[in-house]
């Protein structure tokens, strides 16, 4: 049959919009500090619980403060929480993963046992008493991840390296004589690292909904710190007069959270 | 007689299943050994022996006359390379074929890392591969230039023994000629010894000297290739030669 | 030899999704008993047109006749015996499901007769009384399984994909072979369709060589082998790599 059939470009597709979406969101973040024309902490008394428009175009809270500022400054917040507590466990993961899935034996075992293990467990669980027990503020979820978030990467490369294990040209590179880490690292890695970056998407999207919600309970970022789970929590007090307080911070998660699906999905099909 | 390989009494398998029994070989230098036998017979085994992928339970193998154990150094793996059968799993998807080629050329101090790349280049030209191969990640390539990649990665460190496992099996028939006349060409110009490893028997007679008749892990016959095309000692010799499709007019 | 087409297609072609077109301008007929080679390399569309004769083709692909087409009774046997099978279903209640559906016999007579085709195809007649999964047969034995259920349509034409080019060369000549004999029984015709020349020379009187979806020429087997006329004919005629007789 022809092999030239064009293939649809829909990862393609879903991919751009994924990423326009999150560079939308990041700019926002980064250059809060430039596009905010008020402090996100300055209260304004005379001027609070505003409707959206005019100059505040996301309104106003209870005490007045500019929604637009703490929606942005809450994007600083929380994204970087969301990125520095990805960081260590993919990279860990991922690395532990190929040497398991490399090596095969007991390590591989292990790993296996290990995220069989916690794939059981119920992670909200473990990230709230964490969190109670570090205090308020975003250490728990940084220890909780440095726990257990690299078992997830683990679990993705272990599988992804096994199942290349046998294949001819990693063969091929063992019979040159290449180091095993000159083999993991130029042969396996290139072909390891799009399976764990499509699962480091989904993942982001999920931490970004433990973060929230950990604000939410008020147990995470402590106010006054702009964060959209406890702003959420603020304005449920008044969902009937100022619906909002809640709903722009909500739909601030959600947006983020179809970002990175889409950037996930979009990239898995175009690696497939 | 100076052998390039030599295996003795070996014995190989996988965890519970014994493949090789008390195989012995001899492949001399620039010779073409052909290794034929039908599915199962464990001539991909006895090549994984011989290219070090697989230790032998017992048994001797030697290189160059000396025992090879463990894992083998580099100046070892320099020496024999091998071409797998399947073309889509021969080659990483996800490295350029150059930098690969470069790589193994310069890890054996075949060239040295300015010259790698012309002398990439100049193989490539050899294998009758368009002159942009370099760049390219091998989804770019067709099942048969695909193979000849492998061929060339296989080359580029200058090994003695070169392994081919069925490495035309899976091709066209026009491709496959294509590609055995360039084993054969190349054969010549470098002094190749080859240990050339396929289940047909056209094939074997086109490229090789030698005939080593597999069966059920055991060695059933080895001679030089004129003779067994013609007198077959074994009974499942002369069956496999008798099986072969042929056109006679 | 004489009598009606009975398996056959004028004017054949077929396109991709993106309305490339894979197979031009294809006609073909066979009469019973007769045998056509059909033979190419990948990417002819070869297996495309066997597919299309059977009503088999795989999703998005489209496909326009121009002249007749003749569908008989026929049954298909394919490259690889062994996915063809279920693999956790006991192979000899799927060859008694095939003749149970197409033959509407009672239970006991559909043992009956799923006996008598493993005993006409030299299969171990104990899979009759065991529970044997196709996983446990060799490949040989698979594709044999296969030609009993493709026998059990009685059909009256063969359609075979690549039957022999998963199989040893050994077992390649038994299976050609049974083949053979067995449309010299029971009279149906056979289309071949290979990429291995040599092959198709044993089994068929003629041949067709298709290359990019089209038939560059056709003719007897000896013809073709002996004075190709097109040059794609002679490179596949080159690349034969023939093995003479051993001595007697």
């Amino acid at each position: 049959m022809n092999r030239r059939l064009k293939r649809p470009r829909r990862g393609a597709v879903t991919l751009s919009v994924g990423l326009f979406m999150m560079a939308a969101m990041l700019a926002l973040a980064l250059l809060a500090p430039l596009v905010c024309r008020y402090d996100p902490l300055e209260q304004d008394l005379y001027a609070f619980l505003q409707p959206p428009g005019g100059a505040h175009p996301f309104g106003t809270d209870q005490l007045g403060r500019d929604m637009f500022s703490r929606v942005a400054y809450a994007a600083r917040t929380d994204l970087r929480i969301m990125a520095l507590a990805e960081i260590a466990p993919f990279v860990t993961g991922l690395f532990l993963g190929m040497l398991s899935g490399y090596y095969g034996g007991w390590v591989e075992w292990l790993v296996i046992l290990a995220t069989d293990a916690f794939i059981a467990f119920p992670y909200y669980l473990l990230v709230i008493v964490v969190a109670f027990a570090t205090g308020a503020g975003a250490h728990g979820i940084y220890i909780t991840f440095m726990l257990v978030g690299w078992l997830l990467y683990a679990r993705v490369a272990r599988g992804a390296t096994a199942s290349l294990r046998e294949s001819e040209w990693l063969q091929a590179a063992r019979m040159m004589g290449y180091s095993d880490m000159r083999v993991i690292w130029r042969e396996l890695f290139p072909n390891v690292l799009p399976q764990a970056v499509v699962v480091l998407m989904t993942d982001m999207a999920g931490l970004l909904a433990i973060i929230v919600t950990l604000g939410y309970l008020g147990i995470g970022v402590t106010p006054p710190t702009p964060d959209w789970g406890a702003m959420i929590a603020e304005g449920q007090n008044f969902m009937t007069t100022a619906w909002w307080l809640s709903v722009i911070p909500g739909l601030m998660v959600v947006y983020t959270g179809i970002a990175l699906s889409f950037i996930g999905d979009g990239l898995a099909d175009i690696w497939n | 007689m100076d052998a390039v390989l030599e295996l003795r009494h070996v014995h190989a398998g996988y965890e519970d299943r014994p493949v090789l029994e008390d195989v012995s070989l001899v492949i001399p230098r620039h010779r073409v050994v052909g290794l034929v036998g039908e599915s199962g017979s464990g001539k991909s085994t006895l090549a994984r022996v011989a290219a070090g992928l697989l230790a032998p339970a017992s048994g001797q193998v030697l290189l160059d006359g000396r025992p090879l154990s463990g894992r083998r150094d580099k100046a070892a793996c320099r020496k024999i390379q091998m071409v797998f059968q399947n073309p889509e799993g021969s080659l990483n998807p996800r490295r350029r074929v150059g930098r690969a080629l470069e790589e193994a050329m310069v890890f054996h101090g075949a060239a040295a890392r300015g010259e790698a790349r012309e002398k990439c280049l100049r193989l490539m030209e050899r294998m009758e591969l368009p002159a942009d191969a370099l760049d390219r990640l091998p989804r770019a390539f067709s099942g048969g230039q695909k193979q000849r990649v492998a061929l060339a990665r296989a080359l580029a460190v200058e090994p003695e023994l070169l392994i081919a496992d069925e490495a035309t099996s899976a091709l066209d028939v026009s491709v496959q000629l294509k590609m055995l006349d360039l084993i054969r060409a190349l054969r010549a110009e470098r002094s190749l010894t080859i240990l050339f490893i396929s289940h047909d028997l056209g094939v074997i007679r086109y490229v090789c000297d030698e005939v080593v008749v597999m069966r059920a892990g055991r060695i059933l016959e080895a001679q030089p290739a004129g003779d067994f095309f013609l007198r077959p000692q074994t009974e499942y010799g002369r069956q496999l030669l008798d099986s072969v499709p042929r056109i006679d007019f | 030899m004489d009598g009606d087409v009975i398996l056959g297609v004028e004017g054949l072609n077929l396109y991709d999704r993106a309305g490339n077109r894979l197979v031009r301008d294809v006609s073909i007929g066979l009469r019973a008993g007769e045998t056509l080679g059909l033979v190419g390399e990948s990417g002819s569309g070869k297996t495309l047109t066997l597919r299309s004769l059977v009503g088999l083709l795989p999703d998005g692909v489209r496909e326009e006749c121009a002249g007749r087409r003749d569908n008989p009774n026929c049954a298909m046997i394919f490259q690889n015996p062994m996915s063809a099978l279920d693999p956790l279903c006991p192979v000899f209640r799927q060859l008694c499901e095939v003749i149970r559906i197409r033959q509407r016999t009672n239970p006991a007579k559909t043992k009956a007769r799923a006996t008598e085709l493993l005993r006409r195809l030299s299969l171990p007649e104990e899979l009759a009384v065991s529970d044997r999964l196709p996983g446990s047969l060799s490949g040989g034995q698979c594709q044999r399984v296969l030609i009993a259920m493709a026998l059990s349509c009685n059909p009256e034409a063969l359609l075979c994909d690549e039957p022999t080019t998963a199989l040893d060369v050994t077992v390649q000549r038994q299976t050609l072979a049974l083949i053979g004999e067995l449309q010299r029984e029971r009279g149906f015709a056979v289309l071949f369709v290979t990429h291995n020349l040599a092959v198709a020379a044993q089994v068929c009187r003629s041949l067709a060589v298709m290359r990019r979806g089209e038939i560059v020429e056709r003719g007897p087997v000896r013809r073709l082998l002996t004075e190709p006329a097109h040059e794609y004919t002679k490179t596949l005629a080159r690349a034969i790599l023939p093995v003479s007789r051993r001595e007697a």
